[in-house]
C-alpha cells in the first residue's frame, strides 16, 4: 500500500507540475509591431572637375553648361520601393574656381521624366580659399513615392553669364562628394 | 542468475529535453541509460521499445535571452526590447534545437557479462550562434556605426536532420570494470552549415578625400554547405505531403553515409564509489551526393560613383557607370558554387560522473527487482558535460541527490550550471511496481510556474513494463 501511494502520489505531483507550468505575462500579439528600422548611410557620386573641364573643346570657349548621367538602378528596386520611408541626400561642394555654378541633380525615371530635382548655387572660391558648401535636402512623404522611379541621375552644371568667363588658363577645380543617408522600414 | 525481462511496452512522451541528459545519465535503473553510457552497469535480461514510442525528446534553447525578455506584457515598445536583447547578447550566445525520435531500441544478454543493444533514431540538431554583428547591421543599420567594422566571422551555424542506425556491446569485465561501445551507421537526410567565415564590412570616413566615406568590404571569405536541401527546395510544389514522401526514403538511403562510435565504462572502485565516463558520436557523415555549396570571396571598396564629365563633344555622358560598378563588384567579390563533396562531424558529447552510495542497502520492504543487485540506499554525485560546438565547447556540471524509497521508487534530484543558467534543478522519478515502471524527469523545475522565463526547459515521462523472473 504504502508503495503505491508513493506512486500516486509522485505521479500526481509530475502531472501536476506539468500541468501548472505555463506561459503567462506575455503577449505574443507584438509580434505584429516588429519594425526593424535600419538607418544606412550610403555614398553616391563624387566627382572633381578642373577648370579646363568647362571648355567647350570645340569652339574653346567657356560652355554654357556641362552634365554627366549615371543610372542608379537600385532607387527603383523592389527593396527600395517597399521598403524606403524617407531619405537624406547631402551634396558636398569645394570650390576652388572663379566662377558661380548653378547645379542640378535631376533625378529621371527611364523616360527621361522628371521624378525629382535638387539645384544648389555653388559660389565662386579662389585656389587659396575654397569655399565648401553643402547642402541637404529631406526626401519624406509624398516626393519619396515619385523619388523612388527614378532609375538614373543627371548631374548638371550651368555656368550664368558672367563678365570673367573660364579661360583655357583659369586654375581652381570643383569638387563634388555626395550621399543619401536612407530610412527603411521593414 | 536470477532473470529480469525488461519491455518497454509504452512511453508516452511528453517531452523537452535538453543535449545533456543530467538526470538520465547514470539512472541504471532505466534500460534508457544504455544510449547515455554504452558502458552502464545494468542488469537487464532484455529490453525492446515500441516502434516509435520508446523516446521522444525536443529541446529548445537560448543562452541569450528568454521568450519572456522579448513578448513580456509590460507595455515597453517590442522594438526597444529586441534592440536591448541584441546588445544584451554576445556572438558566444546560441541557439539550440536538438529533437529526437527513437524509432526502435531493443537489446538482449547474452550471458552473465555481456549484453547486446541495437536501434534506430531519428535526429535534428540545430544550432546556430547569435551573429551579433550582422544583426546590428539589419536592426539599426550603418548610420550610427561609422568607422565599425561588422565582423562575418558572426555568422556560425548549422543544421541537420539524420538517421542513426547503431549496435552496441555491454561488456562486464570484472566486479570493477564495465565496458561498452557502440557502433553508429549515420544517414543524413539533410545538412547545412556554415562555420569559420571570415571578413569584415566597414563604413568609415574617407581617406582619399573622394567622397563622403568608404565602404569596405575586406578578405571577404564565406562558405555555406548544403547536402540534400536543393532538391526539397528548388521544387515548385509547394505540398509538404511531397517533401515528406522525398524525406523518408532517405532516412535509409540518402547516399549521405557517415560512421561513429560511442564509447563509455563504469568503475566500481569499491562497494560504494563508481566512476562513469562515455563519449557519444565520434564521428564523421560524408556528404557527396546532392551537395550545394555556395563560397563568398574577395575584397571591394566603393566611394561611390564617379562621373568624369566625358569631352563635351560626346554631347550627352553615355559611360555606363553603373554598369560598370556592378562589373567591378562582380569581379571583386566572388559568389561561386559548387557541387564539391564535404565531410562534417558530429557534435561530440562527453559525459562523466563520480557516484558515492551510502545509508542501508535494498529496500525496506521487498525487493522485487534482482537481490543480486542490492544497492544502497542513497547516492551523492557529481556529473560534467561536454559537447563539441562549432566555436567553443558547451559545458554542465551537475551535483545530484540519488535515493531509493521502499525499492518502489527511485529519485534523483540534479541542480546543474551551464550555459544557459545557474538555476536549473531538475527532479527525476522512476516508479517500480510490480511489472510496471513509470518514470518522469523535469528540469527546470524553478521556472516551471513561467516558462517562457525559461531559457531552456526539458520535461520527459515514460512508461516501461519490466517483467521480472522473480515476478
Amino acid at each position: 500500500m504504502i508503495k503505491q501511494n508513493i506512486i500516486k502520489i509522485s505521479l500526481i505531483a509530475l502531472v501536476l507540475v506539468s500541468l501548472t507550468s505555463c506561459v503567462s505575462d506575455v503577449d505574443f500579439d507584438q509580434a505584429e509591431d516588429i519594425m526593424p528600422s535600419p538607418t544606412l548611410e550610403s555614398n553616391l557620386i563624387y566627382s572633381t572637375l578642373i577648370a579646363p573641364n568647362f571648355i567647350d573643346q570645340q569652339i574653346q570657349l567657356e560652355a554654357a553648361m556641362v552634365s554627366d548621367t549615371t543610372r542608379l538602378e537600385v532607387i527603383s528596386s523592389d527593396f527600395f520601393v517597399d521598403q524606403l520611408a524617407k531619405a537624406n541626400l547631402s551634396f558636398k561642394f569645394t570650390n576652388s574656381i572663379q566662377r558661380d555654378f548653378l547645379v542640378d541633380f535631376e533625378f529621371l525615371n527611364d523616360t527621361n521624366e522628371l521624378r525629382y530635382h535638387v539645384q544648389i548655387l555653388v559660389h565662386s572660391g579662389v585656389v587659396t580659399n575654397p569655399i565648401l558648401s553643402e547642402t541637404t535636402v529631406l526626401i519624406d512623404e509624398p516626393e519619396i513615392t515619385t523619388f523612388k522611379e527614378a532609375t538614373k541621375l543627371v548631374y548638371k552644371i550651368s555656368l550664368p553669364p558672367s563678365t570673367s568667363p573660364i579661360g583655357p588658363n583659369s586654375q581652381g577645380q570643383l569638387d563634388l562628394q555626395s550621399k543619401a543617408t536612407l530610412y527603411f522600414e521593414l | 542468475m536470477k532473470y529480469r525481462i525488461a519491455y518497454i511496452l509504452l512511453l508516452i512522451a511528453s517531452s523537452v529535453y535538453s543535449q545533456n541528459k543530467q538526470i538520465l545519465y547514470d539512472f541504471t535503473d532505466l534500460p534508457q541509460v544504455l544510449i547515455q553510457n554504452p558502458g552502464a552497469k545494468v542488469s537487464f535480461d532484455k529490453h525492446f521499445g515500441i516502434p516509435l514510442f520508446s523516446q521522444f525528446h525536443f529541446n529548445a534553447g537560448s543562452s541569450g535571452v528568454s521568450v519572456h525578455d522579448i513578448f513580456s506584457d509590460d507595455g515597453q515598445d517590442i522594438n526597444d526590447k529586441i534592440r536591448d536583447a541584441i546588445f544584451s547578447m554576445s556572438n558566444h550566445d546560441f541557439m539550440t534545437v536538438n529533437q529526437q525520435l527513437e524509432i526502435i531500441n531493443g537489446g538482449w544478454r547474452k550471458n552473465e557479462t555481456t549484453y547486446f543493444t541495437y536501434g534506430m533514431y531519428e535526429e535534428l540538431d540545430f544550432i546556430s550562434y547569435f551573429p551579433k554583428d550582422v544583426a546590428i547591421l539589419a536592426w539599426e543599420g550603418n548610420a550610427n556605426y561609422i568607422n565599425k567594422s561588422f565582423n562575418l566571422a558572426d555568422v556560425s551555424f548549422k543544421g541537420e536532420l539524420i538517421s542513426v542506425l547503431h549496435f552496441g556491446i555491454n561488456k562486464q569485465v570484472n566486479k570493477k570494470l564495465t565496458f561498452g561501445v557502440r557502433g553508429k551507421l549515420y544517414s543524413s537526410v539533410f545538412n547545412i552549415h556554415s562555420v569559420n567565415n571570415k571578413g569584415t564590412f566597414t563604413t568609415r570616413v574617407s581617406n582619399t578625400e573622394n567622397n563622403y566615406y568608404e565602404h569596405v568590404l575586406q578578405n571577404l571569405d564565406g562558405t555555406l554547405h548544403t547536402s540534400g536541401l536543393s532538391s526539397l527546395l528548388d521544387d515548385e510544389n509547394s505540398d509538404a505531403s511531397k517533401d515528406i514522401k522525398k524525406i523518408i526514403p532517405r532516412f535509409f538511403f540518402s547516399g549521405n553515409f557517415g560512421f561513429g562510435v560511442d564509447l563509455g565504462f563504469t568503475i566500481q572502485a569499491n562497494e560504494q564509489t563508481t566512476i562513469t565516463a562515455s563519449m557519444l558520436d565520434f564521428g564523421a557523415i560524408f556528404h557527396s551526393k546532392e551537395v550545394e555549396n555556395y563560397h563568398l570571396n574577395g575584397s571591394y571598396t566603393f566611394e561611390g560613383i564617379e562621373l568624369v564629365f566625358p569631352p563635351i563633344i560626346n554631347n550627352e555622358g553615355t559611360t555606363p557607370y553603373w554598369q560598370n560598378f556592378e562589373e567591378e563588384l562582380d569581379g571583386n567579390i566572388n559568389i561561386d558554387t559548387l557541387q564539391n563533396s564535404y565531410v562534417t562531424w558530429r557534435s561530440t558529447k562527453f559525459n562523466a560522473s563520480y557516484k558515492y552510495s551510502f545509508g542501508e542497502k535494498g529496500g525496506n520492504d521487498c525487493n522485487c527487482l534482482n537481490t543480486s543487485n542490492d544497492e544502497y540506499q542513497n547516492a551523492v554525485g557529481v556529473q560534467l558535460f561536454s559537447m563539441f560546438r562549432p566555436k567553443r565547447p558547451q559545458f554542465a556540471a551537475t551535483v545530484f541527490y540519488y535515493r531509493r524509497l521502499y525499492d518502489a521508487l527511485r529519485l534523483k534530484l540534479t541542480y546543474t550550471v551551464d550555459d544557459y543558467s545557474f538555476t536549473n534543478v531538475g527532479l527525476g522519478m522512476s516508479a517500480h511496481l510490480g511489472k510496471i515502471n513509470l518514470y518522469g524527469m523535469v528540469d527546470n523545475l524553478l521556472q516551471m510556474q513561467n516558462i517562457s522565463k525559461a531559457q531552456s526547459v526539458s520535461l520527459q515521462l515514460g512508461i516501461n513494463l519490466i517483467f521480472d523472473s522473480n515476478d
